[in-house]
């Protein structure tokens, strides 16, 4: 090792930490073990920094600075626990209020089912049915078969089981006049339908089904047009409610002990 | 580390080390216990980010240099001299180092500007190697070493008495506004 190298290394040691590798470290001491020059500089640096480091440390530390600090401490966690739970009773305040409003929006944006254009649709469906002489091709005619009452009330049930819904309709209609179960189209919402015939004649009533998830249910109006009558029906069960749409001025012809089987098993 | 005994702990273990390291850095016993008070309520509120336990001393420290930059930000009360003309050690013998009065230090230190205390007072606490003096100040570890001798040189004039016809003009003048020339 040069002088030069000797100088530059001799500026990583240190009082008590040298930053020297172990190469560079036994280097240098063999530089300065035959360079006086150096070594006499090594020795100057080191009893220069190890007397400047003692006095740079012997700073007196104040009494009771420790338990000031605790107590500073303390106060702070206190402070901040205090402010995270202000922050997340705000944002507790702050989503229910998004939540209600996220509700409120939600249920004002449901709409009230248009009973009126259901009764007229069934107009238009009685004007067909009687024009095809649908009549003569209910199934059947006249009075149902009472073991197919009973099987078609079954598949019902069962249908509006699957969908979550209550499996008893609101008035005891009888499933022997069944002429289907299916979806509609209702202001553009999926709506469950039960559709019956007039035991004795060109008339039919369907059940609407509607759910409050998709219709807004409070106040649903009844409806009358040209053939048909829309009722509503609250149901026991919350969130649904029922509108019948039926020709005629009543539902008798499309009820049990109307004429029809009697009682079928529920 | 976030329960109150696991702060105190972090307060017993390092806050002297902390407070010599303020006391440093500002010159004063009141202002090293404001900082010390501030770097640990700091510390407090960013506990989370100190996922080394080993790190924990480098943390703090950075946090209280951070507060002690701060404070005199604005201020601007430290006169400083400029190191620029501020020549290498020069050459005299070991053995007649004088003692070094504290008081002496702490004015020599406090004429220096910030760039130059902060890495000649980690230096002389032994504890920060060159790296972790470059890592506290986020400086090149070259940087480092030249303001430190710089540093240097500039306490061992004020601290040595100058041997006869030695030349100390540059740095004799008193207080100026300090410029590292960097």
């Amino acid at each position: 090792m040069e002088c030069k190298d000797a100088q530059f290394y001799l500026r990583f040691r240190r009082p008590r930490a040298d930053d020297l590798g172990p190469d560079e470290a036994v280097a240098l001491d063999r530089h300065l073990a035959t360079c006086p020059h150096c070594a006499a500089d090594a020795r100057l640096a080191s009893s220069f920094d190890a007397a400047v480091g003692i006095t740079m440390r012997a700073v007196p530390i104040p009494d009771g600075l420790r338990d000031k600090l605790v107590a500073s401490v303390s106060a702070h966690q206190g402070a901040l626990l205090r402010r995270k739970v202000y922050q997340a009773a705000s944002v507790a305040a702050s989503l229910l209020l998004a939540v209600g409003i996220g509700i409120g929006v939600f249920t004002a944006a449901r709409p009230l089912p248009d009973t009126l254009d259901l009764a007229m649709k069934g107009d238009t469906l009685a004007g067909n049915l009687m024009a095809d002489g649908q009549r003569v091709n209910w199934a059947g005619g006249g009075n149902p078969d009472p073991q197919a009452a009973q099987t078609n009330e079954a598949t019902v049930r069962a249908w509006l089981a699957a969908e979550h819904l209550p499996a008893d309709l609101p008035e005891p209609f009888d499933f022997g006049l069944l002429v289907s179960h299916h979806w509609e189209d209702v202001q553009g919402r999926k709506v469950p339908v039960v559709w019956f015939r007039e035991r004795n004649g060109p008339g039919f009533a369907k059940v609407y089904i509607f759910r409050s998830t998709q219709f807004n249910l409070k106040g649903v109006p009844e409806a009358q047009s040209s053939y048909c009558k829309a009722q509503p029906y609250p149901s026991r069960a919350p969130g649904v409610t029922y509108l019948v749409v039926f020709t005629g001025p009543e539902l008798a012809p499309f009820l049990r002990g109307q004429g029809g089987p009697i009682a079928l098993a529920g | 580390m976030g329960s109150a005994s696991g702060l105190h702990q972090l307060v017993d273990t390092h806050y002297q080390a902390l407070y010599r390291y303020a006391y440093r850095l500002s010159g004063t016993a009141a202002d090293a216990e404001d900082l010390t008070q501030e770097a640990f309520g700091k510390a407090l509120a960013r506990l989370p980010q100190l996922r080394d336990q080993e790190r924990a001393k480098a943390w703090l420290y950075r946090i209280l240099r951070n507060a002690y930059l701060h404070r005199v930000r604005d201020q601007k009360r430290h006169r400083v001299v400029p190191l620029d003309a501020v020549g290498d050690l020069p050459e005299r013998s070991a053995e007649e180092l004088p003692e070094i009065e504290p008081a002496r230090l702490q004015q020599a230190l406090n004429e220096l500007d910030e760039a130059f205390r902060t890495p000649i007072i980690l230096y002389y606490f032994d504890d920060f190697s060159y790296r972790d003096i470059a890592e506290q100040m986020n400086l090149p570890i070259g940087t480092v070493m030249s303001r430190l001798a710089r540093g240097k040189a500039y306490l061992r004039s004020r601290l040595v008495p100058p041997e006869p016809g030695e030349n100390v003009a540059a740095v004799g003048d008193g207080p100026r506004r300090a410029t590292d020339g960097m």
